[in-house]
Protein backbone atom coordinates (compact mmCIF):
# COMPACT_ATOMS: atom_id res chain seq x y z
CA UNK A 1 0.00 0.00 0.00
CA UNK A 2 2.79 2.37 1.00
CA UNK A 3 4.24 2.29 -2.50
CA UNK A 4 0.97 2.96 -4.24
CA UNK A 5 0.55 6.55 -3.18
CA UNK A 6 -1.23 8.50 -5.84
CA UNK A 7 1.09 10.92 -7.63
CA UNK A 8 0.05 14.16 -9.25
CA UNK A 9 2.00 16.39 -11.59
CA UNK A 10 1.88 20.15 -11.26
CA UNK A 11 3.09 22.38 -14.06
CA UNK A 12 4.05 25.98 -13.49
CA UNK A 13 3.35 28.94 -15.77
CA UNK A 14 6.83 28.57 -17.26
CA UNK A 15 6.38 24.79 -17.74
CA UNK A 16 8.47 23.50 -14.87
CA UNK A 17 6.90 20.24 -13.66
CA UNK A 18 6.71 18.84 -10.14
CA UNK A 19 5.61 15.34 -9.30
CA UNK A 20 4.08 15.23 -5.83
CA UNK A 21 2.00 12.89 -3.70
CA UNK A 22 -1.72 13.56 -3.57
CA UNK A 23 -1.47 14.35 0.17
CA UNK A 24 0.82 17.28 -0.63
CA UNK A 25 -1.69 18.72 -3.08
CA UNK A 26 -4.42 18.49 -0.43
CA UNK A 27 -2.64 21.16 1.63
CA UNK A 28 -4.04 23.60 -0.92
CA UNK A 29 -7.80 24.08 -0.89
CA UNK A 30 -7.70 25.27 -4.49
CA UNK A 31 -5.75 22.25 -5.73
CA UNK A 32 -7.86 19.79 -3.70
CA UNK A 33 -10.94 20.97 -5.57
CA UNK A 34 -9.10 20.98 -8.88
CA UNK A 35 -7.87 17.40 -8.41
CA UNK A 36 -11.31 16.19 -7.31
CA UNK A 37 -13.18 17.93 -10.10
CA UNK A 38 -10.85 17.01 -12.91
CA UNK A 39 -8.85 13.84 -12.38
CA UNK A 40 -6.20 14.52 -15.04
CA UNK A 41 -2.64 13.35 -14.35
CA UNK A 42 -1.21 16.81 -14.89
CA UNK A 43 -2.40 20.24 -13.77
CA UNK A 44 -1.14 23.48 -15.17
CA UNK A 45 -1.07 26.42 -12.73
CA UNK A 46 -0.84 29.45 -14.96
CA UNK A 47 -0.58 31.98 -12.16
CA UNK A 48 2.52 30.60 -10.45
CA UNK A 49 6.08 30.44 -11.79
CA UNK A 50 8.36 27.44 -11.39
CA UNK A 51 10.58 29.27 -8.93
CA UNK A 52 7.67 30.01 -6.61
CA UNK A 53 5.89 26.70 -7.16
CA UNK A 54 9.06 24.88 -6.05
CA UNK A 55 8.91 26.83 -2.77
CA UNK A 56 5.21 26.05 -2.37
CA UNK A 57 5.83 22.35 -2.98
CA UNK A 58 8.78 22.37 -0.56
CA UNK A 59 6.58 23.93 2.14
CA UNK A 60 3.62 21.62 1.60
CA UNK A 61 5.81 18.48 1.48
CA UNK A 62 7.40 19.40 4.78
CA UNK A 63 4.11 20.11 6.47
CA UNK A 64 2.35 17.04 5.14
CA UNK A 65 5.08 14.68 6.36
CA UNK A 66 4.96 16.07 9.86
CA UNK A 67 1.22 15.69 10.11
CA UNK A 68 1.41 12.03 9.00
CA UNK A 69 4.25 11.24 11.44
CA UNK A 70 2.67 13.32 14.14
CA UNK A 71 1.23 10.27 15.91
CA UNK A 72 4.07 9.95 18.44
CA UNK A 73 5.30 13.19 19.94
CA UNK A 74 3.32 16.03 18.48
CA UNK A 75 4.96 18.76 20.59
CA UNK A 76 8.54 18.09 19.50
CA UNK A 77 7.63 17.73 15.83
CA UNK A 78 5.70 20.99 16.25
CA UNK A 79 8.89 22.64 17.47
CA UNK A 80 10.86 21.15 14.60
CA UNK A 81 8.31 22.42 12.17
CA UNK A 82 8.54 25.91 13.63
CA UNK A 83 12.32 25.83 13.31
CA UNK A 84 11.95 24.69 9.74
CA UNK A 85 9.47 27.50 9.02
CA UNK A 86 11.86 30.06 10.54
CA UNK A 87 14.69 28.82 8.36
CA UNK A 88 12.40 28.70 5.34
CA UNK A 89 11.57 32.40 5.56
CA UNK A 90 14.83 33.67 7.02
CA UNK A 91 16.89 33.90 3.86
CA UNK A 92 13.99 34.75 1.60
CA UNK A 93 14.06 38.19 -0.05
CA UNK A 94 10.93 40.31 0.05
CA UNK A 95 10.30 39.85 -3.64
CA UNK A 96 9.98 36.08 -3.13
CA UNK A 97 7.84 36.69 -0.03
CA UNK A 98 5.37 38.76 -2.10
CA UNK A 99 5.27 36.08 -4.79
CA UNK A 100 4.62 33.42 -2.18
CA UNK A 101 1.88 35.50 -0.58
CA UNK A 102 0.18 35.88 -3.94
CA UNK A 103 0.61 32.14 -4.67
CA UNK A 104 -0.59 31.02 -1.20
CA UNK A 105 -3.58 33.34 -1.55
CA UNK A 106 -4.40 32.03 -5.02
CA UNK A 107 -3.87 28.36 -4.12
CA UNK A 108 -5.62 28.89 -0.76
CA UNK A 109 -2.94 27.51 1.57
CA UNK A 110 -3.80 29.32 4.79
CA UNK A 111 -0.80 28.27 6.89
CA UNK A 112 1.69 29.37 4.24
CA UNK A 113 -0.19 32.64 3.73
CA UNK A 114 -0.11 33.32 7.48
CA UNK A 115 3.60 32.51 7.67
CA UNK A 116 4.50 34.86 4.82
CA UNK A 117 2.27 37.66 6.11
CA UNK A 118 3.90 37.30 9.52
CA UNK A 119 7.26 37.84 7.84
CA UNK A 120 6.07 41.13 6.30
CA UNK A 121 4.50 42.16 9.62
CA UNK A 122 7.84 41.54 11.37
CA UNK A 123 9.62 43.69 8.80
CA UNK A 124 7.10 46.52 9.30
CA UNK A 125 7.24 46.23 13.10
CA UNK A 126 11.03 46.53 13.02
CA UNK A 127 10.81 49.88 11.20
CA UNK A 128 10.84 52.98 13.38
CA UNK A 129 8.48 55.11 11.30
CA UNK A 130 6.41 55.16 8.12
CA UNK A 131 9.30 56.54 6.08
CA UNK A 132 11.41 53.55 6.95
CA UNK A 133 8.52 51.18 6.14
CA UNK A 134 8.14 52.84 2.72
CA UNK A 135 11.85 52.52 2.06
CA UNK A 136 12.07 48.90 3.19
CA UNK A 137 8.97 47.69 1.36
CA UNK A 138 9.55 49.97 -1.62
CA UNK A 139 6.23 51.79 -1.33
CA UNK A 140 5.99 55.17 -3.04
CA UNK A 141 3.73 57.68 -1.35
CA UNK A 142 1.10 59.38 -3.50
CA UNK A 143 0.06 61.80 -0.75
CA UNK A 144 0.53 65.52 -1.09
CA UNK A 145 2.12 67.14 1.95
CA UNK A 146 -1.30 68.46 3.02
CA UNK A 147 -2.98 65.08 2.65
CA UNK A 148 -0.23 63.41 4.64
CA UNK A 149 -0.56 65.98 7.42
CA UNK A 150 -4.31 65.38 7.50
CA UNK A 151 -3.96 61.59 7.83
CA UNK A 152 -1.36 62.13 10.53
CA UNK A 153 -3.72 64.40 12.43
CA UNK A 154 -6.60 61.96 12.18
CA UNK A 155 -4.59 59.06 13.54
CA UNK A 156 -2.22 60.95 15.79
CA UNK A 157 -2.69 58.49 18.66
CA UNK A 158 -0.61 55.92 16.80
CA UNK A 159 2.36 58.23 16.34
CA UNK A 160 4.72 59.25 19.09
CA UNK B 1 14.68 23.93 -15.17
CA UNK B 2 16.99 25.87 -17.46
CA UNK B 3 14.50 28.62 -17.76
CA UNK B 4 14.34 28.84 -14.00
CA UNK B 5 18.04 29.60 -13.80
CA UNK B 6 18.02 32.26 -16.43
CA UNK B 7 15.15 34.10 -14.80
CA UNK B 8 16.73 34.14 -11.36
CA UNK B 9 20.07 35.44 -12.65
CA UNK B 10 18.17 38.17 -14.44
CA UNK B 11 16.67 39.21 -11.12
CA UNK B 12 20.04 39.44 -9.46
CA UNK B 13 21.44 41.54 -12.27
CA UNK B 14 18.53 43.87 -12.13
CA UNK B 15 17.87 44.10 -8.42
CA UNK B 16 17.27 47.84 -8.50
CA UNK B 17 14.45 47.48 -10.89
CA UNK B 18 13.02 44.64 -8.81
CA UNK B 19 12.89 46.96 -5.84
CA UNK B 20 10.70 49.37 -7.74
CA UNK B 21 8.55 46.57 -9.08
CA UNK B 22 7.92 45.50 -5.47
CA UNK B 23 6.12 48.77 -4.88
CA UNK B 24 2.99 47.80 -6.54
CA UNK B 25 3.34 44.15 -5.68
CA UNK B 26 2.62 44.57 -1.97
CA UNK B 27 0.14 47.39 -2.49
CA UNK B 28 -1.62 45.34 -5.17
CA UNK B 29 -2.43 42.53 -2.78
CA UNK B 30 -6.13 42.44 -1.89
CA UNK B 31 -7.35 43.97 1.38
CA UNK B 32 -7.95 40.53 2.93
CA UNK B 33 -4.26 39.73 2.57
CA UNK B 34 -3.06 43.13 3.81
CA UNK B 35 -5.32 42.61 6.81
CA UNK B 36 -3.59 39.30 7.60
CA UNK B 37 -0.33 41.29 7.65
CA UNK B 38 -1.79 43.97 9.94
CA UNK B 39 -3.39 41.37 12.21
CA UNK B 40 -0.06 40.30 13.66
CA UNK B 41 1.02 43.82 14.62
CA UNK B 42 0.18 46.15 17.47
CA UNK B 43 -2.78 48.46 16.85
CA UNK B 44 -0.42 51.48 16.76
CA UNK B 45 1.79 49.96 14.11
CA UNK B 46 -1.23 48.96 12.04
CA UNK B 47 -2.71 52.48 12.25
CA UNK B 48 0.68 53.91 11.27
CA UNK B 49 0.45 52.14 7.92
CA UNK B 50 -2.25 54.67 6.98
CA UNK B 51 0.59 57.12 6.29
CA UNK B 52 2.30 54.91 3.70
CA UNK B 53 0.15 55.81 0.72
CA UNK B 54 -3.48 56.28 -0.32
CA UNK B 55 -3.77 52.54 -0.92
CA UNK B 56 -3.00 51.90 2.75
CA UNK B 57 -4.98 54.74 4.27
CA UNK B 58 -8.18 52.80 4.86
CA UNK B 59 -6.89 49.26 5.30
CA UNK B 60 -6.44 49.39 9.09
CA UNK B 61 -10.03 50.62 9.44
CA UNK B 62 -11.18 47.13 8.51
CA UNK B 63 -9.10 45.43 11.19
CA UNK B 64 -11.22 43.15 13.39
CA UNK B 65 -9.22 43.87 16.56
CA UNK B 66 -8.28 47.12 18.29
CA UNK B 67 -6.28 47.49 21.47
CA UNK B 68 -5.87 50.86 23.21
CA UNK B 69 -3.65 51.57 26.17
CA UNK B 70 -3.77 55.09 27.61
CA UNK B 71 -0.37 54.53 29.20
CA UNK B 72 1.18 54.52 25.76
CA UNK B 73 3.91 57.14 25.36
CA UNK B 74 3.44 58.25 28.96
CA UNK B 75 6.15 60.81 29.58
CA UNK B 76 7.77 61.21 32.97
CA UNK B 77 7.77 64.99 32.90
CA UNK B 78 4.03 65.21 32.27
CA UNK B 79 1.50 64.48 35.01
CA UNK B 80 -0.82 61.53 34.52
CA UNK B 81 -3.85 63.83 34.32
CA UNK B 82 -2.24 65.96 31.60
CA UNK B 83 -1.17 62.91 29.66
CA UNK B 84 -4.61 61.40 30.04
CA UNK B 85 -6.36 64.54 28.79
CA UNK B 86 -4.03 64.64 25.83
CA UNK B 87 -4.35 61.00 24.79
CA UNK B 88 -8.10 60.46 25.32
CA UNK B 89 -9.32 62.63 22.39
CA UNK B 90 -6.78 60.96 20.11
CA UNK B 91 -8.20 57.53 20.98
CA UNK B 92 -11.73 58.84 20.40
CA UNK B 93 -10.66 59.91 16.90
CA UNK B 94 -9.18 56.52 16.06
CA UNK B 95 -12.33 54.73 17.28
CA UNK B 96 -14.48 57.09 15.19
CA UNK B 97 -12.30 56.52 12.12
CA UNK B 98 -12.64 52.76 12.24
CA UNK B 99 -15.16 51.21 9.86
CA UNK B 100 -16.84 49.14 12.55
CA UNK B 101 -17.96 45.54 12.93
CA UNK B 102 -15.16 44.90 15.37
CA UNK B 103 -14.66 41.38 16.64
CA UNK B 104 -12.75 42.53 19.66
CA UNK B 105 -11.75 45.76 21.34
CA UNK B 106 -9.73 46.14 24.51
CA UNK B 107 -9.29 49.45 26.31
CA UNK B 108 -6.87 49.96 29.16
CA UNK B 109 -7.64 53.33 30.67
CA UNK B 110 -7.01 55.60 33.64
CA UNK B 111 -9.58 56.43 36.33
CA UNK B 112 -9.87 59.92 34.80
CA UNK B 113 -11.66 58.53 31.77
CA UNK B 114 -14.36 56.86 33.80
CA UNK B 115 -14.74 60.03 35.89
CA UNK B 116 -15.06 62.53 33.04
CA UNK B 117 -17.41 60.43 30.89
CA UNK B 118 -14.85 59.61 28.19
CA UNK B 119 -15.10 55.90 28.94
CA UNK B 120 -18.86 56.03 28.47
CA UNK B 121 -18.42 57.81 25.12
CA UNK B 122 -15.98 55.14 23.94
CA UNK B 123 -18.20 52.28 25.09
CA UNK B 124 -21.27 53.85 23.42
CA UNK B 125 -19.42 54.36 20.18
CA UNK B 126 -17.87 50.88 20.22
CA UNK B 127 -21.14 49.11 21.00
CA UNK B 128 -23.81 51.21 19.28
CA UNK B 129 -21.94 52.63 16.29
CA UNK B 130 -19.15 50.15 15.68
CA UNK B 131 -21.12 47.03 16.68
CA UNK B 132 -18.28 45.46 18.64
CA UNK B 133 -18.82 41.80 19.54
CA UNK B 134 -16.31 41.41 22.30
CA UNK B 135 -15.37 44.27 24.61
CA UNK B 136 -12.78 44.43 27.39
CA UNK B 137 -12.59 47.40 29.74
CA UNK B 138 -9.62 47.40 32.06
CA UNK B 139 -8.80 50.20 34.45
CA UNK B 140 -5.04 50.35 34.91
CA UNK B 141 -3.30 50.81 38.24
CA UNK B 142 -2.99 54.57 38.48
CA UNK B 143 -2.79 57.49 40.85
CA UNK B 144 -6.42 57.63 41.81
CA UNK B 145 -7.61 61.21 42.09
CA UNK B 146 -10.75 60.25 43.95
CA UNK B 147 -12.51 57.02 44.85
CA UNK B 148 -15.26 58.04 42.44
CA UNK B 149 -12.96 57.08 39.58
CA UNK B 150 -13.16 53.47 40.76
CA UNK B 151 -16.94 53.28 40.62
CA UNK B 152 -18.38 51.69 37.52
CA UNK B 153 -20.87 54.38 36.64
CA UNK B 154 -22.59 53.70 33.36
CA UNK B 155 -26.19 54.29 32.33
CA UNK B 156 -28.82 51.52 32.37
CA UNK B 157 -28.95 49.03 29.49
CA UNK B 158 -25.62 50.13 28.01
CA UNK B 159 -24.51 46.52 27.45
CA UNK B 160 -27.84 45.33 26.12
CA UNK B 161 -27.03 45.75 22.42
CA UNK B 162 -27.64 42.54 20.40
CA UNK B 163 -24.17 42.44 18.77
CA UNK B 164 -22.27 42.55 22.04
CA UNK B 165 -21.75 38.93 23.10
CA UNK B 166 -18.69 39.05 25.32
CA UNK B 167 -17.72 41.50 28.05
CA UNK B 168 -14.76 41.78 30.39
CA UNK B 169 -14.55 44.41 33.13
CA UNK B 170 -11.53 44.78 35.37
CA UNK B 171 -10.63 46.78 38.52
CA UNK B 172 -13.85 48.58 39.44
CA UNK B 173 -16.30 48.97 42.27
CA UNK B 174 -19.86 47.99 41.36
CA UNK B 175 -22.42 49.94 43.36
CA UNK B 176 -25.28 49.34 40.95
CA UNK B 177 -26.24 46.59 38.54
CA UNK B 178 -28.29 48.71 36.13
CA UNK B 179 -25.62 48.97 33.42
CA UNK B 180 -26.22 45.23 32.97
CA UNK B 181 -30.00 45.53 32.60
CA UNK B 182 -31.37 43.45 29.78
CA UNK B 183 -28.14 41.73 28.76
CA UNK B 184 -29.96 38.92 27.02
CA UNK B 185 -27.27 38.69 24.37
CA UNK B 186 -24.19 38.33 26.50
CA UNK B 187 -22.64 34.86 26.19
CA UNK B 188 -19.43 35.51 28.09
CA UNK B 189 -19.00 37.70 31.17
CA UNK B 190 -15.70 38.06 32.98
CA UNK B 191 -15.37 40.28 36.03
CA UNK B 192 -11.84 40.65 37.39
CA UNK B 193 -10.87 42.41 40.59
CA UNK B 194 -14.31 43.80 41.19
CA UNK B 195 -15.49 44.96 44.59
CA UNK B 196 -19.20 44.45 44.87
CA UNK B 197 -22.15 43.91 47.20
CA UNK B 198 -23.56 40.41 46.99
CA UNK B 199 -27.07 41.49 45.99
CA UNK B 200 -25.69 43.73 43.23
CA UNK B 201 -23.68 40.82 41.83
CA UNK B 202 -26.72 38.53 42.01
CA UNK B 203 -28.69 41.10 40.00
CA UNK B 204 -25.88 41.35 37.41
CA UNK B 205 -25.83 37.55 37.00
CA UNK B 206 -29.63 37.36 36.77
CA UNK B 207 -29.61 40.11 34.10
CA UNK B 208 -27.55 37.93 31.77
CA UNK B 209 -29.73 34.82 31.20
CA UNK B 210 -27.91 33.61 28.06
CA UNK B 211 -24.43 33.37 29.56
CA UNK B 212 -22.38 30.33 28.60
CA UNK B 213 -19.30 31.38 30.48
CA UNK B 214 -19.07 33.25 33.77
CA UNK B 215 -15.75 34.16 35.37
CA UNK B 216 -15.87 35.99 38.69
CA UNK B 217 -12.89 37.29 40.59
CA UNK B 218 -14.48 39.53 43.21
CA UNK B 219 -14.13 41.02 46.66
CA UNK B 220 -17.13 41.51 48.92
CA UNK B 221 -18.23 44.48 50.95
CA UNK B 222 -19.64 41.90 53.31
CA UNK B 223 -19.79 38.13 53.11
CA UNK B 224 -23.37 38.04 54.36
CA UNK B 225 -25.90 36.50 52.06
CA UNK B 226 -26.03 33.96 49.30
CA UNK B 227 -24.37 34.08 45.89
CA UNK B 228 -26.94 32.81 43.41
CA UNK B 229 -26.03 31.46 40.00
CA UNK B 230 -29.15 30.02 38.41
CA UNK B 231 -28.73 29.70 34.69
CA UNK B 232 -29.41 26.71 32.49
CA UNK B 233 -27.30 27.96 29.58
CA UNK B 234 -24.04 28.12 31.52
CA UNK B 235 -21.34 25.73 30.45
CA UNK B 236 -18.38 27.18 32.35
CA UNK B 237 -18.20 28.82 35.74
CA UNK B 238 -14.97 29.97 37.34
CA UNK B 239 -15.17 31.53 40.79
CA UNK B 240 -12.48 33.22 42.79
CA UNK B 241 -13.21 35.08 46.03
CA UNK B 242 -12.64 34.97 49.73
CA UNK B 243 -15.12 34.12 52.43
CA UNK B 244 -18.80 33.89 51.75
CA UNK B 245 -21.77 32.56 53.67
CA UNK B 246 -23.78 30.66 51.09
CA UNK B 247 -23.54 29.70 47.44
CA UNK B 248 -26.17 28.21 45.14
CA UNK B 249 -25.22 27.07 41.68
CA UNK B 250 -27.96 25.63 39.56
CA UNK B 251 -26.95 25.02 35.96
CA UNK B 252 -28.32 22.11 33.97
CA UNK B 253 -25.67 22.25 31.25
CA UNK B 254 -22.60 23.11 33.30
CA UNK B 255 -19.56 21.19 32.07
CA UNK B 256 -16.75 23.03 33.78
CA UNK B 257 -16.81 24.27 37.32
CA UNK B 258 -13.68 25.72 38.77
CA UNK B 259 -13.08 27.42 42.09
CA UNK B 260 -10.06 29.23 43.34
CA UNK B 261 -9.00 30.89 46.54
CA UNK B 262 -12.09 29.78 48.38
CA UNK B 263 -12.42 29.73 52.09
CA UNK B 264 -15.73 28.42 53.21
CA UNK B 265 -16.57 29.35 56.76
CA UNK B 266 -18.04 26.76 59.09
CA UNK B 267 -21.67 26.20 58.41
CA UNK B 268 -21.43 27.50 54.85
CA UNK B 269 -24.15 26.13 52.67
CA UNK B 270 -22.90 25.16 49.23
CA UNK B 271 -25.69 23.93 47.01
CA UNK B 272 -24.64 22.56 43.64
CA UNK B 273 -27.28 21.50 41.17
CA UNK B 274 -25.17 20.57 38.17
CA UNK B 275 -26.36 17.22 36.79
CA UNK B 276 -23.59 16.94 34.18
CA UNK B 277 -20.94 17.15 36.86
CA UNK B 278 -22.53 14.50 38.96
CA UNK B 279 -19.45 12.88 40.44
CA UNK B 280 -18.05 16.18 41.44
CA UNK B 281 -21.18 17.19 43.27
CA UNK B 282 -21.01 13.97 45.23
CA UNK B 283 -17.33 14.31 46.05
CA UNK B 284 -17.62 17.90 47.06
CA UNK B 285 -18.12 17.02 50.71
CA UNK B 286 -14.76 15.23 50.94
CA UNK B 287 -12.37 17.70 49.35
CA UNK B 288 -10.28 20.28 51.10
CA UNK B 289 -12.26 23.42 50.49
CA UNK B 290 -9.55 25.98 51.17
CA UNK B 291 -7.75 25.25 47.90
CA UNK B 292 -8.58 25.34 44.24
CA UNK B 293 -10.39 22.73 42.23
CA UNK B 294 -11.57 22.33 38.73
CA UNK B 295 -13.87 19.78 37.19
CA UNK B 296 -14.24 19.27 33.46
CA UNK B 297 -16.63 17.11 31.50
CA UNK B 298 -14.72 16.55 28.24
CA UNK B 299 -17.72 14.92 26.60
CA UNK B 300 -19.33 18.34 26.44
CA UNK B 301 -17.04 19.52 23.67
CA UNK B 302 -17.22 16.44 21.50
CA UNK B 303 -21.00 16.57 21.55
CA UNK B 304 -21.36 20.19 20.62
CA UNK B 305 -19.33 21.94 17.98
CA UNK B 306 -18.09 24.65 20.30
CA UNK B 307 -14.67 24.25 21.80
CA UNK B 308 -15.08 26.99 24.33
CA UNK B 309 -14.63 24.67 27.31
CA UNK B 310 -11.62 22.90 25.96
CA UNK B 311 -9.98 26.22 25.30
CA UNK B 312 -10.64 27.33 28.86
CA UNK B 313 -9.12 24.25 30.50
CA UNK B 314 -6.17 23.98 28.12
CA UNK B 315 -5.30 27.63 28.62
CA UNK B 316 -5.66 27.60 32.35
CA UNK B 317 -2.02 28.59 32.78
CA UNK B 318 -3.00 31.97 31.45
CA UNK B 319 -5.01 32.51 34.56
CA UNK B 320 -2.46 34.12 36.79
CA UNK B 321 -1.22 32.45 39.92
CA UNK B 322 -3.83 29.78 40.01
CA UNK B 323 -2.65 26.51 41.46
CA UNK B 324 -5.26 23.86 41.50
CA UNK B 325 -5.18 20.97 43.88
CA UNK B 326 -7.51 18.78 41.89
CA UNK B 327 -8.49 18.44 38.30
CA UNK B 328 -11.37 16.06 37.88
CA UNK B 329 -12.14 15.07 34.33
CA UNK B 330 -15.08 13.10 32.98
CA UNK B 331 -13.99 11.33 29.86
CA UNK B 332 -15.32 8.54 27.69
CA UNK B 333 -12.23 6.37 27.11
CA UNK B 334 -13.89 4.60 24.21
CA UNK B 335 -14.13 7.81 22.24
CA UNK B 336 -10.78 8.53 20.51
CA UNK B 337 -11.55 12.24 20.18
CA UNK B 338 -12.14 12.57 23.89
CA UNK B 339 -8.96 10.67 24.74
CA UNK B 340 -7.02 12.95 22.42
CA UNK B 341 -8.52 16.00 24.14
CA UNK B 342 -7.63 14.54 27.53
CA UNK B 343 -4.02 14.31 26.34
CA UNK B 344 -4.09 17.96 25.35
CA UNK B 345 -5.45 18.91 28.76
CA UNK B 346 -2.75 16.88 30.52
CA UNK B 347 -0.07 18.50 28.34
CA UNK B 348 -1.39 21.94 29.18
CA UNK B 349 -1.35 21.03 32.84
CA UNK B 350 2.10 19.45 32.79
CA UNK B 351 3.58 22.14 35.01
CA UNK B 352 0.97 21.75 37.74
CA UNK B 353 0.97 17.98 37.56
CA UNK B 354 4.72 17.91 38.12
CA UNK B 355 4.31 19.86 41.31
CA UNK B 356 1.73 17.49 42.70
Amino acid sequence: MENEKKMITLKSSDDVTFEVEEAVVLESQFLSHLVQDCPAPEHKIKEVTGKILSKVVEYCEKHVVVVVDGGDSSSSSGDDLKKWDDKFIKEMDLSTVYDLIAAANYLNIQALLDLMCQRVADVITACKDHKEIRETLGIVSDYTAEEEAEVLKENEWAFD
Amino acid sequence: MKKLHSSSSLEKKDSNRMQIKNVDRISNLPDEVLLIILKSMSTEKAVQTSLLSKRWEGVWKKMPYLFFDTRKALKVEVSQAEHSNFIAPLITKVINNHNGNLEHCKIQHFSNQSLDGTLETWIRSLIYVKHTKCLAIERVHDNILSLKGLVFLLPPNIFSHPTLTSLLVSRFIFDFAHAFNNCKNLRILKLYQIKVKLDVLNTVIASCPSLKMLVLEVYWYSRRGCLKIHNNNLKIVHLSFTEIDNIEVSAALLDIFSIHNFELARGTKFVLDTPRLLQFSQRWGDVDQSVSHIVYNISCDTQGNENIGHEFVSNIENYENIEFATLAVNVDMMNPKEVCMLKEVLDAWARDLQKL
